[in-house]
C-alpha cells in the first residue's frame, strides 16, 4: 500500500516536475512569469487528442507531435507578445500582465472552438492493462510517463551541460547584459527557450492527459497552480529546485489523498507555497536569487 | 396597445442586474486600482470578492446576521487572507505577490467546489436580496471620494512616488512596505464589500464567479480605464460592463475581449483611455 | 569629538568581488566633505550603503548618534539623510512642486488623529482636518522655498520630465533639500555638466553648506572637489587610501598613482625637480 502510493506519487511528480521546469527555465532565462505557460498545456493535450483520434496516429508518434506543436505555439505567441517589452526593458509586472491578459485572450477563444466540454483520447490508445512488480501496479500510461520524462529532462539537462546554446542560455539567465555583449544573440535563443518550454508543458499536457484521461481547455489554469508551488518551492529559476519540488508535490498530493482529504490537496499545496514564502523565500534550496524589492 | 420589442423588454428585465454590476464591477475596479497605484500587481481581486460573498452569504443564511452587520463582517476573511499573502510577498519582487494570489484564487475555488459547507459546485443559493441599490451607489461613490481624497495628499504623492521609482520614494523617507500593504488591505475590503454587496442582489453565488477569469476582467477594468485617478478605473469597469450588453450576439467573445484589451493596454496604452492625472496636493 | 556620520569597517562583497573594503569614513558636523576615486572605486555602492539601499556584508555605519547599520532607507530619511543620485531619478509624471513635496514626506507630519491608523495620517487626511491643512500648506511654503534656493522657483508646476538635464539636476537637490537634512549626499552632482553648469553647481553646494546641512558628496572630477570641499576621503579599490583637507590630497602621491597609474606617477616624480 505504501509502496503502491510512493510510485503513484513519484510518477504524478515527475509529470509536474517536467510542467514546472519548463516554466522555470522561462522564467530564469526571460526574467518573466509568462501566464501563457498554462496553455501549452493545455494545447499539447488537445493536439494529442486530434492526432490520435482524427488522424489515427499512435500515441507514441502523437506525443512527440503535439508536443513540438506546443513548442512552436509558445515560440509565435512569446514573439508577439514579449519583443517589445523586452525592447523598452518593461517592467516585470508589465510583462506578466500582458501574459495574464493574453492567455485569457488564449483560453476563451480555445474554447469557443473545442467547446468546454471534457473529452477522452480514443479507447485503446495505451493498453488498459496494468503490470505488478512487487505487489506494485503500475499502468501503461504511467510507464510512458516514465519514460517520457526521463528523456525529456534527461534530453534538457544534457543540452544544458554539455551543448554551447546551453551556455549560451545559462549565460542569458545568469548575466543578461553581459550575455549581449559576449555576442550571445539574446533573440535566438530567447526563441529557443520558448520552444523548449513549450514542449515541455505540451508533453506535460498529454501525459497528464493519459493519466487522467480527460482533456478540458482551462486544464492548464488548474495546473498553473501546481506551476507556481513548484518553482516557488524550489526557488524562482532553479532547475534542479524544480526538479525536486515537483516529485515533492506529487508525493504530498497522493498523501494528501490517501491519508487526509483529497479534495483538499490544492489547498495544502497552496499552504506549502504560502509556508515556503514565508520561512525560506529563495526557496528550499535556497539557492535562487531572492528577488528583494 | 404598444407591443413591446422583444430586445427592449430583454432590456428592461435585465435593467436593474445591469445597474447593480455597474456598480459592483466599479468598487472591484478600485479594489484594483489601489494596488496597481503603488506601483504592485494582485490577481486575488476575485478572490477576496469570493471570500466577501461567501463569507456573507453563509452568515446570512446559517447565523441570520442582520445586513449592516454582515456587510462590515464579511471583510474579515479577505482581510486575513491579504495578510497571510502579503506579508511574505510585500517584502519581495512584485512578481511573488502576482504568483501567490493568482494561486490563492484557485485554491479558493477549490475549496468551493469541494466543501460541502460551501454548497459544492451548486454553490450557494437563496441569499435574501438584502443590498439596495442606494448602498452600492453610496459605497461606491464614497470610496471614490476617500481615494480622491487621499490621492491629493502627501499619501497620494508617496503611492505616486513608489509607481514610479521605489528607490527613490525610499529615500524620501517613504515607507513602502507599510504603504504597499496598506493597499493590499484597502483592496481586500474593497473587493470583500463588492462581493458582500453581489451576493446580497443576485441571490445564487458559484465557484466560478470568482475564479481565473473574473481576476483577470477586473484587471482588465483598471488597465483600460487607467489609474490616474480612482475614476478612470471606475469608468473602464463601466465601458466594459455595458459593452457585452451592447454587442449581444459576440458575447462568447467577452473574455476574448477583456484579455486582448490587458494586452493592448500595457502594450500601447500604459496610461489607460481616461488618462487625466490628478493634482498631488491639496493646499 | 562626535561625528554626524561614522562607519567602521564597512565592507560589501558583491558575488567574489569586495567592492567596498573595512571603510572607516568619519564625517564631522558641518562643511563639505568630498569621497574621491577613480572609476569602480567603490564611490557609490559607499553611498548606497550609507543611505540604506544595500545591506553592508560586514562593519557597522552610525549617524547622528544612532546605529542605522539596519534601518531601512526610509528610517535614515527620517533621522535626518538625503540625497541625490547620479544617474537622476526625479518623478517624471509629476510636476516640479510634487516632487519637492514628496521630499518632504518624511517631514509633513503625519496629523495626530491619523498616526494611529497605519501612521500615515489617513483619517486626518480623508477629513481634511486643520492640522492636515495646516502640514500641506507648510509643505507647500517648504518646497517653493527649495526650489527658490536652487533658481527653479518659476518652473515650479512644470512635469518635471520637461526640465533640461542641468535643472533635473538641481531639481534633485531642491527635493533632497526641503527637509532641511542634517546630512546630504550628492552622488557625482557634476556628473554629465558642462563647464559653466559645473560652475554654478560649486556656487550652489557651497551655498547649501553654508546653511547647516552637512554635505558628503561623491565626486570623479577633482578640480570640482578641490575647489569646494573641507574634507577629502580618496577611495580605490574599495579602501580608504587617504583622508585629510584638499591641499594636502592634491599633492599625495597615493591620490595621483590611484588616479593615473603608477607608470605615470613615477615618471611625474622623477620629472619632479
Amino acid at each position: 500500500m505504501l509502496a503502491q502510493q510512493f510510485v503513484n506519487g513519484v510518477l504524478l511528480g515527475a509529470t509536474y516536475a517536467l510542467f514546472a521546469l519548463g516554466f522555470t527555465l522561462m522564467f530564469g532565462v526571460m526574467r518573466v512569469i509568462n501566464l501563457t505557460y498554462g496553455f501549452y498545456f493545455s494545447a499539447g493535450a488537445y493536439l494529442a487528442l486530434f492526432a490520435t483520434r482524427d488522424a489515427g496516429l499512435p500515441i507514441w508518434a502523437a506525443l512527440p507531435l503535439a508536443s513540438i506543436g506546443s513548442g512552436l505555439i509558445a515560440v509565435v505567441i512569446d514573439a508577439l507578445l514579449l519583443t517589445r517589452l523586452r525592447r523598452v526593458r518593461a517592467s516585470e509586472l508589465a510583462s506578466l500582465m500582458v501574459t495574464l491578459g493574453a492567455v485569457l485572450a488564449l483560453y476563451s477563444l480555445a474554447t469557443t472552438f473545442v467547446g468546454a466540454d471534457i473529452r477522452r483520447f480514443p479507447i485503446g490508445i495505451i493498453p488498459e492493462a496494468a503490470y505488478e512488480f512487487a505487489g506494485v501496479r503500475i499502468t501503461a500510461a504511467q510507464i510512458l510517463i516514465l519514460l517520457a520524462t526521463s528523456v525529456l529532462v534527461g534530453g534538457l539537462v544534457a543540452l544544458m551541460r554539455g551543448t554551447r546554446l546551453g551556455l549560451a542560455i545559462r549565460a542569458l539567465a545568469e548575466r543578461p547584459d553581459a550575455a549581449g555583449l559576449m555576442g550571445i544573440d539574446t533573440t535566438r535563443v530567447a526563441a529557443i527557450v520558448s520552444f523548449l518550454s513549450g514542449v515541455l508543458a505540451g508533453a506535460g499536457g498529454v501525459l497528464i492527459g493519459l493519466n487522467f484521461n480527460a482533456i478540458q481547455p482551462y486544464m492548464g489554469e488548474e495546473m498553473m497552480l501546481r506551476g507556481f508551488v513548484v518553482i516557488i518551492v524550489g526557488g524562482l529559476g532553479d532547475i534542479r529546485g524544480a526538479l525536486i519540488a515537483g516529485v515533492l508535490l506529487g508525493l504530498v498530493e497522493v498523501a494528501t489523498a490517501g491519508y487526509f482529504v483529497s479534495s483538499l490537496k490544492d489547498a495544502v499545496a497552496f499552504a506549502i507555497l504560502v509556508a515556503v514564502l514565508w520561512t525560506r523565500p529563495s526557496g528550499l534550496f535556497g539557492r535562487a536569487v531572492i528577488r528583494r524589492a | 396597445m404598444m407591443a413591446v420589442p422583444p430586445w427592449l423588454d430583454d432590456l428592461l428585465w435585465t435593467y436593474q442586474n445591469l445597474i447593480h454590476s455597474l456598480g459592483i464591477n466599479g468598487l472591484l475596479a478600485l479594489s484594483m486600482y489601489v494596488v496597481l497605484a503603488v506601483g504592485q500587481l494582485s490577481l486575488g481581486q476575485a478572490a477576496f470578492m469570493g471570500l466577501g460573498a461567501y463569507g456573507s452569504a453563509l452568515l446570512t443564511l446559517k447565523l441570520h446576521w442582520p445586513f449592516w452587520v454582515v456587510l462590515p463582517a464579511s471583510c474579515v476573511a479577505p482581510a486575513m487572507f491579504a495578510l497571510a499573502v502579503g506579508v511574505p510577498t510585500l517584502r519581495l519582487s512584485g512578481v511573488y505577490l502576482a504568483i501567490a494570489t493568482i494561486g490563492l484564487g484557485e485554491v479558493l475555488r477549490a475549496v468551493y467546489l469541494n466543501i460541502d459547507l460551501f454548497g459544492g459546485a451548486l454553490g450557494l443559493s437563496g441569499i435574501p436580496a438584502r443590498a439596495e441599490t442606494w448602498m452600492i451607489y453610496g459605497l461606491l461613490a464614497a470610496a471614490v471620494i476617500v481615494l480622491w481624497l487621499i490621492g491629493r495628499s502627501r499619501i497620494g504623492r508617496a503611492m505616486e512616488a513608489m509607481r514610479e521609482d521605489e528607490t527613490a520614494a525610499q529615500v524620501m523617507g517613504v515607507d513602502i512596505r507599510r504603504y504597499r500593504m496598506g493597499a493590499l488591505l484597502a483592496s481586500a475590503l474593497l473587493a470583500g464589500i463588492a462581493g458582500a454587496l453581489g451576493a446580497h442582489v443576485s441571490s445564487f453565488i458559484g465557484p466560478n464567479e470568482y475564479g481565473f477569469q473574473p481576476a483577470v476582467t477586473i484587471l482588465s477594468f483598471a488597465l483600460l480605464g487607467g489609474i490616474g485617478t480612482p475614476l478612470a478605473p471606475v469608468l473602464g469597469a463601466a465601458v466594459l460592463t455595458l459593452l457585452p450588453e451592447a454587442l449581444r450576439g459576440f458575447s462568447d467573445l467577452r473574455l476574448v475581449f477583456n484579455g486582448v484589451i490587458i494586452v493592448l493596454a500595457v502594450l500601447f496604452l500604459p496610461n489607460g483611455v481616461f488618462a487625466w492625472r490628478m493634482r498631488r496636493r491639496a493646499a | 569629538m562626535t561625528w554626524l556620520l561614522e562607519t567602521t569597517g564597512l565592507t560589501r562583497r558583491f558575488a567574489g568581488l569586495v567592492a567596498v573594503d573595512g571603510v572607516d569614513l568619519r564625517v564631522a558636523q558641518g562643511g563639505i566633505h568630498a569621497v574621491i576615486g577613480p572609476n569602480g572605486a567603490g564611490k557609490t555602492t559607499l553611498f548606497n550603503l550609507i543611505s540604506g539601499l544595500i545591506v553592508p556584508s560586514a562593519g557597522t555605519i552610525r549617524f547622528a548618534g544612532t546605529d542605522v547599520t539596519r534601518l531601512p532607507p526610509d528610517r535614515r530619511a527620517a533621522l535626518g539623510m538625503g540625497r541625490t543620485f547620479q544617474n537622476i531619478r526625479v518623478f517624471g509624471a509629476m510636476t516640479v512642486l510634487e516632487n519637492v513635496l514628496t521630499g518632504l514626506h518624511a517631514r509633513t507630519a503625519p496629523d495626530l488623529l491619523g498616526t494611529g491608523l497605519l501612521g500615515t495620517g489617513l483619517l486626518g487626511t480623508v477629513l481634511r482636518l486643520p492640522r492636515f491643512r495646516a502640514a500641506e500648506r507648510e509643505a507647500v511654503a517648504r518646497a517653493r522655498a527649495a526650489l527658490d534656493l536652487v533658481g527653479l522657483g518659476a518652473q515650479a508646476e512644470t512635469r518635471a520630465a520637461a526640465l533640461s538635464y542641468g535643472d533635473q539636476r538641481r531639481l534633485e537637490i531642491a527635493r533632497a533639500m526641503a527637509p532641511e537634512p542634517r546630512l546630504l549626499l550628492l552622488d557625482e552632482p557634476a556628473a554629465g555638466m558642462n563647464p559653466a553648469e559645473t560652475a554654478a553647481l560649486g556656487a550652489l553646494v557651497r551655498r547649501l553648506g553654508g546653511l547647516g546641512t552637512t554635505i558628503l558628496l561623491v565626486e570623479h572630477d577633482m578640480g570640482f572637489v578641490m575647489g569646494i570641499s573641507d574634507a577629502v576621503t580618496v577611495l580605490n579599490f574599495g579602501r580608504r587610501i587617504l583622508d585629510g583637507p584638499p591641499e594636502a590630497v592634491r599633492q599625495s602621491p597615493v591620490v595621483i598613482e590611484a588616479y593615473l597609474g603608477q607608470k605615470v606617477a613615477a615618471r611625474l616624480a622623477k620629472s619632479a625637480p
